[in-house]
């Protein structure tokens, strides 16, 4: 299993009653680890897939990938994912996207993923915040749903638009320059 | 203090989302609370925490989020809602703790 399916797997196993170890009321601290767990897993999803989409897979690029995953930082994730969750990505990668729609999919996971964030940073550093096992149920299914949805869209052009953004995210922001594809090409005509 | 009739006060940020979110009735939503300010990460947010009647499943919480966000963005709000989910029993749980532990603080502080 990749990284990421084993971090659910472990953030899902957290809540789980039927553990012995999880009988009675829930610890903050297991709510807590479940939470920034499960943001973990999707954060590696992403990073894992731009990785690999941009250098390939295969044991001999695996140095390469590593450096592309160094690469991407929470805020680059937060920003991408603030833009394609409102379908107003930043006006570079709005040029990137050309014509290509970004399904509702693709936003569901960016909302999903900028929302666990925060929880997650909640989680890991707000000490006087009390947790619920709604609300971590809420967090460990969200990223769940949204492993699922990406698998459903991963090969879709605006997907790959968004995991490029990841990547190139601090780059295209400190550039000046906006890249437009020609209007015959990205009108098809 | 006058009898001086004084004009009803206006109705803060906080209130009229509270408001906006009200106009729908979900049989599973047993109170909506508000909050705005800076996330974390210095950004102006909304938080809505939906008080559930009792837990409720995947889908019926990914209907409701989705529908807060939209009714939120519909009246021209720009800023990014995070929408939290606790049951009513889990609420009052914390609630209490909270009490306790306030108790607790002024007990140690007076001592």
């Amino acid at each position: 299993m990749s990284i990421a399916a084993d971090l659910l797997e472990q953030a899902k196993g957290l809540l789980d009653s039927k553990r012995p170890e999880n009988r009675g009321r829930p610890k903050q601290v297991d709510l807590r680890r479940s939470i920034s767990t499960a943001y973990y897993s999707l954060f590696s999803l992403l990073v894992e897939e731009a990785a690999t989409a941009m250098v390939g897979s295969g044991s001999k690029k695996k140095a390469l990938r590593g450096y592309v995953s160094r690469a991407i930082s929470h805020e680059a994730i937060r920003g991408v994912c603030k833009g394609f969750a409102n379908r107003n990505p930043d006006g570079k990668i709005k040029s990137a996207l050309g014509d290509h729609e970004i399904p509702d999919d693709l936003a569901d996971i960016a909302i999903t993923c900028h929302n666990l964030q925060f929880e997650r940073h909640e989680a890991d550093y707000n000490f006087i915040r009390n947790f619920t096992k709604e609300e971590a149920i809420n967090a460990v299914e969200g990223a769940t749903e949204a492993h699922r949805r990406w698998k459903v869209i991963k090969d879709n052009e605006a997907a790959k638009v968004f995991l490029t953004a990841l990547i190139v995210y601090k780059l295209v922001q400190a550039s000046g320059t906006t890249i437009r594809a020609s209007q015959s090409s990205v009108r098809g005509q | 203090m006058t009898n001086q009739p004084t004009a009803p006060p206006e109705m803060s940020e906080e209130s009229r989302i509270r408001q906006l979110l009200q106009e729908q009735t979900w049989d599973s939503v047993a109170a909506w609370k508000v909050e705005t300010g800076e996330d974390p990460f210095g950004d102006p947010a909304i938080w809505v925490r939906v008080i559930l009647e009792s837990s409720q499943e995947f889908e019926q919480r990914h209907k409701i989020h989705k529908w807060v966000r939209k009714e939120i963005a519909e009246s021209g709000e720009q800023r990014w809602v995070y929408v939290q989910f606790r049951t009513k029993q889990e609420q009052a749980d914390l609630d209490e703790l909270e009490r306790q532990e306030a108790l607790e603080e002024d007990r140690e502080e007076s001592a």
